[in-house]
């Protein structure tokens, strides 16, 4: 529920988010001050109404009161009389009563009577009353002998023994005629020095007025009057069948309604106060009642009325203001959403030049704000970023320029540096050469080479400039070169490498870079070997079956010291022996652990197995390394040269030993085969076995790769032809000879070779030694 | 090896000249477009020598003729070479002029 607000918050526009805020705070604030307004007045207005109610209780009850007053007066001015007198006189009472009722002076049955009474044992069994009235404004005065006192008045009984004014409940007057509504008001007297009171005077006064004028009351078209005895007695009520039948507390009982009969005993008590009813049979909707005493008579009048006239200016004052308030928020709105906008508009164009910018249009031209506020600040604060932004873009375009450039550089530098490095190993009887380099960095600081120096000397080469990179790199180009010149033009090696070292000498005065080099020279016929160590790790010599050390004079480094004189020594290699050349990156490869290969585990690896092919010895220590560092990260140039020296011997004819190569293998058997003078016939199957042999040899013999060696010879009227090679040890002899009775089928392709090899030839031999395999195939010339 | 080869109905003639060695034999049968073909015929009068490869691809030759129910002929065959042939046992199995 939060977050679907959230949503549609999110999707809606700044402007429109302000305007709503900004509405919705005046909107709350003047809800508050309306409703406390109305409370208010609400307040003020009801206030109004309590004291117009009271005012008019007041002025309806004054005739009663006032009448009561009167009477009060009247009947204690007798009394006071009468106490003064020894014993009754008629006379005298006539007058009083006569002058009583003419000063009150009430028109209908307005009455005074004095009763003049004999108590025994405190009760009053008979008496002589004497009582005037006016009828028809002429005043009557008779006396009557009167028995059954307390039958006649139910009040009767309780008056005499107070000594007080007593104020009788309202009732039916039965002897006149008119059967009207009377009250009266008694108090008993004595005479002058009597022990027990000796009557009462009484002055009853007809009610049917007042009665009616209380009932014609008009309170706000709704209003009513109500008047209650002091018993709670409906004197007035508008419904006819309560009048003077029924109490409020009966009505309260009724209609479950205790607030009334509350009232009813607080009035009794001569409290004031008011009752509200949402709902009313009699008067209606929303009815508040109000209540207050009548002093004297003890009596209660209430004042009955909907109230809802007096609120109704006020709900129709609400509705007005609450639809003016709804068109003003509309304006308000309106006018919000105007200011929003417009000072949002600079937000807007600068979002949208934002998003040109994001997009990495940076020609978008950032809005003018000519205002120093917030939106201001930040458009100053857009206009840095988008230059700062610019600035770093094209510097990083520049950046990446350059390293692209360095790096294609790099790669052409790389390229030159392995194109220096010969990698076409000649095929040649006299021996055989393999030789790798693998960088550390795409460009290196070892360097191999070898060369023929005249028809039978061949030299070879191998170095190690201090340093890595591009430094060392062009350090190697210049020493290699400048090797390769002094040792092709200078007759001494000796005397070569005093010449580089010089040079290299003199133009190092700032680089410090120097170089170690095993230089070598054989005689490819003889095997006669002079070599110079310039501080180069010594190689390896394989001889008398294993490879060890060569022993070399450790002499100084190329470059390092001016006019050093290298000394040269000398050995003679024979048939199959070997120089393995390498640097230290060989030696020094590292495992995960910072640990080094090392030349123990070098000359494990070379001794371990049979004699491989130069370029197998050189895969074989490269698989080694390989497997040692265990992918740690190669940190040093990784450099190898073997030279095998084949002998001094023979005619061989040597050949890479690779398929393609089989046509030149054919080519020279069969110019043998041409001076041997070899028929025909026989000519197809030395051809057949020889084809075979060699792509044997091409196939199987070398991981990487190696060379063949061939020789046809005639002796004693047998051509021989002879394979060599430095393959892993194979006799083809010993594989079975396939069933050559089976049907095409049945035929297996393949597995024939061998087979004819032997069918064709008159003999055949296979032997290894000094890490070559030798076959030899005989066939007999007829 | 150089390979021409003539079409008649449905019989091939092929003519070798060169050596059918380990290099050249694997290209000898797929340049044949043997659709249809019911006879194949090898002319083997410019070829000196015939190497293990060569008898290899002649005798695949035979089995798929075989397979197509067909005939293979190698005709003009030198005796040197025919004798390499019956060496291995071919001259059963083909048909060698």
């Amino acid at each position: 529920m939060l977050n679907l607000w959230r949503r549609l918050i999110g999707k809606c526009s700044l402007t429109f988010k302000l305007s709503l805020g900004i509405l919705g705070g005046v909107m709350l604030g003047v809800v508050v001050l309306l409703s406390f307004v109305s409370k208010n007045s609400e307040e003020i207005i009801f206030n109004q109404i309590v004291s117009s109610a009271e005012r008019s209780i007041h002025r309806a009850s004054s005739s009663l009161r006032e009448t009561a007053i009167e009477v009060e007066q009247a009947v204690t001015a007798i009394r006071n009389s009468l106490s003064k007198m020894p014993s009754t006189n008629a006379e005298v009472v006539h007058v009083m009563i006569q002058s009583t009722i003419e000063t009150l002076n009430y028109e209908g049955s307005g009455l005074a009577n004095v009763w003049i009474y004999n108590f025994e044992n405190d009760n009053v069994k008979t008496g002589v009353l004497y009582s005037g009235e006016l009828v028809d404004g002429e005043f009557k005065f008779k006396k009557t002998i009167i028995s059954d006192l307390y039958k006649s008045f139910p009040w009767f009984k309780e008056v005499p023994k107070k000594e007080e004014l007593y104020w009788s409940e309202p009732y039916i007057d039965v002897e006149d005629d008119n059967k009207p509504l009377v009250v009266t008001c008694l108090i008993p007297f004595k005479f002058k020095g009597a022990k027990y009171f000796n009557g009462l005077v009484a002055v009853s006064v007809d009610l049917t007025a007042i009665q009616q004028e209380i009932a014609d009351f008009q309170f706000e078209e709704t209003g009513r009057l109500l008047l209650l005895s002091r018993e709670g007695r409906y004197i007035v009520h508008p419904d006819p069948k309560i009048e003077m039948k029924k109490t409020i507390f009966d009505l309260a009982e009724e209609n479950g309604l205790p607030q009334f009969s509350r009232a009813g005993h607080k009035m009794a008590m001569g409290e004031r106060g008011y009752i509200e009813m949402p709902d009313s049979t009699v008067y209606g909707n929303s009815v508040i009642f109000f209540y207050a005493p009548i002093e004297y008579l003890r009596w209660g009048m209430c004042l009955v009325f909907s109230q809802k006239k007096f609120f109704e200016p006020i709900h129709d004052f609400q509705v007005k203001v609450s639809i003016a308030l709804l068109f003003s928020m509309l304006i308000l709105f309106g006018i919000i959403r105007f200011i929003c906008h417009w000072s949002t508009r600079s937000l807007l164009n600068l979002s949208k030049v934002a998003e040109q910018y994001g997009k990495g249009n940076f020609s978008a031209s950032l809005p003018e704000v000519y205002t120093s506020d917030e939106i201001g600040v930040m458009s100053k604060a857009f206009h840095t970023m988008r230059d700062n932004l610019v600035d770093l873009l094209e510097n990083e375009k520049r950046i990446i320029t350059e390293q692209q450039k360095n790096q294609s550089e790099l790669e052409i530098a790389s390229n030159i540096q392995l194109s220096a490095l010969p990698v076409d190993f000649p095929a040649n009887p006299y021996f055989e050469i393999c030789a790798s380099m693998n960088s550390a960095q795409r460009v290196g600081g070892d360097f191999y080479d070898f060369f023929f120096t005249d028809k039978n000397h061949f030299c070879v080469l191998i170095a190690d400039v201090a340093g890595k990179g591009i430094p060392a790199s062009l350090y190697m180009m210049t020493a290699k070169t400048m090797l390769k010149n002094a040792i092709l033009y200078d007759t001494s090696l000796e005397r070569a490498c005093f010449g580089v070292n010089k040079e290299l000498c003199a133009g190092n005065s700032d680089t410090n870079a120097f170089l170690t080099a095993f230089v070598a020279i054989i005689n490819i016929k003889t095997g006669e070997c002079e070599y110079v160590n310039a501080g180069h790790n010594p190689p390896f010599i394989y001889k008398n079956g294993q490879y060890e050390k060569l022993d070399v004079n450790k002499n100084t480094i190329l470059g390092g010291i001016e006019d050093f004189k290298y000394k040269s020594q000398f050995i003679t290699l024979k048939e199959g022996e070997r120089l393995f050349l390498y640097t230290d990156g060989v030696t020094e490869a590292q495992n995960k652990k910072g640990n080094f290969y090392g030349e123990g585990r070098l000359f494990k690896i070379l001794n371990k197995e049979p004699l491989h092919s130069a370029a197998d010895t050189l895969s074989l220590v490269k698989n080694d390394i390989k497997k040692y560092s265990a992918g740690a990260i190669q940190s040093d140039d990784i450099t190898m040269l073997e030279f095998v020296f084949n002998g001094s011997a023979h005619n061989f004819f040597t050949v890479e030993a690779k398929v393609p190569e089989t046509p030149k293998v054919l080519d020279y058997i069969e110019q043998g085969m041409k001076q041997a003078g070899v028929s025909r016939s026989l000519q197809s199957k030395i051809m057949i076995a020889a084809e075979e042999i060699f792509v044997n040899i091409a196939m199987y013999a070398y991981d990487v790769g190696g060379y063949a060696r061939i020789s046809t010879i005639v002796n004693d009227n047998v051509f021989v032809v002879t394979f060599m090679d430095r393959g892993r040890p194979y006799n083809p002899l010993e594989r079975e000879d396939p069933d050559i009775t089976l049907s095409a089928e049945q035929r297996n392709i393949g597995g024939l070779g061998v087979f004819m090899i032997k069918k064709v030839s008159d003999a055949v031999n296979y032997s290894y030694e000094n890490g070559q395999n030798i076959l030899q195939i005989a066939f007999k010339i007829d | 090896m150089e390979v021409t080869q003539k079409r008649d109905d449905n019989i091939l003639i092929v003519k070798i000249k060169g050596r059918v060695d380990t290099n050249t034999a694997p290209e000898l049968m797929p340049q044949l477009d043997l659709k249809d073909v019911k006879e194949l015929i090898f002319d083997m009068s410019e070829v000196d020598y015939v190497f293990s490869a060569g008898l290899r691809a002649f005798l695949q030759a035979q089995k798929m003729m075989n397979l197509k129910q067909g005939k293979m002929k190698l005709i003009h065959v030198d005796p040197s070479v025919k004798s390499i042939f019956e060496m291995v046992g071919f001259a059963d199995i083909m048909d060698i002029d």
